[in-house]
């Protein structure tokens, strides 16, 4: 209980202690203020990016250093801030507190709490736009990030440390996709910042939620830029996102960071830069629309051993319009990232889920990384759908098939089958090498295609009951002609309890 | 707002041609200036307006420049705006050749908000405070704001020295709100 003595005598300690002091600041007069913009006049010596204080505790950032003003954007209620009104300097460039007192948590650009659990007491600062570090401090992706999803884990492998692209249109599961590799990371020490960028607050707090359920907010921060918030806190939430990120990579630790979506990040940043009268290029965007881009993505890393060897691994989501991929901001982050995962809305409707189309798909970096066992076993799998997909325009023609083809054909429909997966059902790696060898090996072409789901499921009950051990040392080191006959078994074991 | 950048290329222009080292002289003919146009507003408005020729504007400012003892920089300067169409600049004009001199003779111009009429001797206390903490030369002026509750806020162009106990009781606030 709360004695009142106890409170007057802290309160009594706080007045004795306090003392009296200036507080000198260089100064502006604001001469035009709108649409989350500011324009403000002396402040000679301010920095680029520095944080402008305002009247009524609005902070602002400096963006546009010209001649006789300079050009901000407003961080908070912008309709406190009036004409004439004192902009004062702050001296230090926007930061962003960082630490492990952010995990579980869910806060907003600046990381302040928007969950209501409290105030975040963080001591440590870093500035939200860092520059991205230099080739002597990074190494190649070596270590793989398991998504649990099968056909990503197989054949878009990613590494930590990498950059890969989540692109598609509006509902085709891309988030699904970010938050089932959220998951997935439990027990296995990354950290993951999920930064929700001009999203809606409700679709966020479905995801916080989620998240909760599976457990895996205690590794977790959120950084939320809603659609109700000015551009200025959607523009910086991914920088400020990346900070958190790189704290846990500075200090040799693994962190995962999604960027939901770039697009509208984007279009925040054309706002402010077309308010800002900066001059619009190619589809209003300005001239740095790029570099926005690239310099938030090239902070992704992965740290040489004599830095500690921690990884910022990257997951950026692009929103495309009827599966154009070739506009503008798409092009820009295909091309900045190590590859991306194309999610097709035919193939979502058509009922294969996640709708990752393979043809399109591609990881530059990651087969590095991808362990021995699941290298092996994928070999052809890639190969073995193209041909499928080609193939199967055939198969409408029925029954002129020659025998080959049709085995072809069965076999791409077993592979198809056999990466769908439901959303928050992550697998192991060790699953996930058993049941793509077992329809490389064809094991299970000569059952009916509805049957593999249960097929499947049996499999990694037999694996988790029977054969545990030898399902854990599947991921150490490479297939041997021991270990195959191993699996050949298992799989056989299988299907016998399938054949009638 | 006016064209601030073409009167401050106008005002350098000016200083680049005036070439002189009698910073303070240039000073007191500015501040004369400055004192005419705000007691008679009408100059200004004259100067600005589009309606008037700018052969009627030249002989308004006449006398300024034929009868008065100032550097004949002034009588070149008005004809030359004349010609440009910028006399209506005139007022920013003197604004940054203020700016600019006050800048170069290392002056700063302060107001100095106070809950209460101060003493002469305070006044001075203060002004050499901030001349201290600013390292300039220091041309104040004194107003009472109640708001300040006390100590003093100082205000100039492009900073502020706040040392009131409005501030600090609102740092105090802050504090005990954390606590």
């Amino acid at each position: 209980m709360i004695r009142p003595e106890e409170i007057s005598s802290i309160i009594r300690d706080r007045i004795k202690k306090f003392t009296l002091d200036q507080d000198i600041a260089e100064t502006g007069k604001v001469i035009q203020v709108g649409d989350g913009i500011a324009r403000v006049y002396g402040l000679k010596n301010v920095m680029y990016n520095e944080m402008l204080l305002f009247p009524n505790d609005v902070f602002g950032m400096a963006l546009n250093l010209e001649e006789d003003s300079v050009g901000c954007v407003l961080f908070g209620d912008t309709t406190k801030v009036k004409e004439g009104d004192i902009a004062k300097r702050t001296k230090r460039i926007l930061e962003v507190p960082v630490g492990e007192a952010l995990l579980g948590r869910v806060v907003n650009t600046l990381g302040q709490p928007l969950d209501g659990k409290g105030e975040i007491k963080q001591t440590e600062f870093y500035e939200m736009e860092r520059k991205a570090l230099g080739v002597i401090a990074r190494q190649p992706v070596v270590e793989p990030l398991q998504t649990g999803i099968k056909a990503i884990d197989s054949m878009i492998p990613i590494g930590r440390g990498q950059r890969e692209l989540i692109i598609g249109d509006r509902q085709t599961g891309k988030t699904a996709i970010a938050l089932d590799t959220i998951i997935n990371q439990k027990g296995k020490d990354v950290f993951c910042i999920y930064v929700a960028i001009g999203q809606k607050e409700s679709s966020v707090a479905k995801f916080v939620r989620t998240l909760e359920e599976y457990g895996a907010m205690a590794y977790t921060t959120v950084v939320m830029a809603g659609s109700s918030e000015p551009p200025a806190m959607q523009y910086m939430a991914p920088y400020a996102g990346c900070s958190i990120g790189e704290y846990f990579r500075d200090n040799g630790k693994h962190a995962l960071i999604i960027y939901d979506d770039l697009s509208k990040h984007a279009v925040a940043y054309r706002e402010i830069s077309l308010l800002l009268r900066r001059p619009p290029g190619r589809e209003a965007y300005p001239g740095d629309v790029f570099y926005l881009h690239s310099r938030l993505l090239e902070r992704a890393s992965k740290l040489s051993d004599k830095l500690g060897g921690g990884s910022l691994t990257a997951l950026p989501i692009i929103e495309t319009k009827a599966e154009d991929i070739s506009a503008y901001i798409p092009t820009n982050v295909i091309s900045i990232t190590d590859g991306q995962i194309y999610l097709s809305s035919r193939l979502f409707y058509s009922g294969r889920r996640p709708a990752i189309n393979a043809g399109l798909s591609v990881s530059r970096v990651g087969g590095a990384a991808q362990i021995k066992a699941m290298k092996q076993v994928v070999g052809q799998l890639r190969f073995a759908l193209a041909q499928y997909t080609e193939l199967e325009s055939f198969a409408k023609f029925g029954s002129d098939l020659d025998k080959a083809t049709l085995a072809q054909l069965r076999r791409g429909q077993s592979i198809v089958e056999i990466l769908k997966q439901g959303q928050f059902s992550p697998l192991s790696v060790q699953q996930q090498i058993m049941i793509i060898f077992m329809a490389n090996e064809g094991y299970l072409d000569e059952f009916e295609i509805d049957k593999i789901e249960e097929i499947e499921k049996e499999l990694y009950i037999t694996l988790d009951t029977e054969f545990k051990d030898f399902t854990k040392s599947l991921a150490d080191g490479g297939i041997t002609d021991e270990k195959k006959a191993k699996m050949a078994e298992i799989c056989e074991h299988v299907a016998m309890k399938f054949r009638s | 707002m006016k064209d601030t950048k073409a009167a401050e290329r106008y005002a350098n222009g000016f200083i680049d041609a005036f070439q002189t080292d009698d910073l303070p002289e240039l000073l007191v003919e500015v501040r004369v200036l400055k004192e005419v146009l705000h007691v008679e507003p009408e100059i200004s408005e004259i100067l600005a307006s589009h309606v008037i020729k700018e052969k009627d504007k030249l002989s308004i400012l006449d006398p300024f420049s034929t009868e008065s003892k100032f550097s004949d920089y002034w009588q070149n300067l008005i004809k030359l705006l004349s010609e440009k169409n910028r006399l209506n600049l005139i007022d920013e004009i003197i604004y940054f050749l203020e700016q600019y001199i006050l800048r170069e003779l290392n002056i700063v111009k302060i107001t100095i908000n106070t809950a209460h009429e101060l003493a002469g001797e305070m006044k001075e206390k203060i002004v050499n405070f901030l001349s201290d903490k600013i390292k300039k030369e220091v041309e104040s002026s004194f107003v009472v704001d109640p708001e300040v509750l006390g100590g003093f806020i100082a205000e100039s162009d492009n900073f502020i020295v706040d040392s009131s106990v409005k501030r600090s009781l609102e740092q105090f606030r802050l504090s005990l709100i954390k606590m």
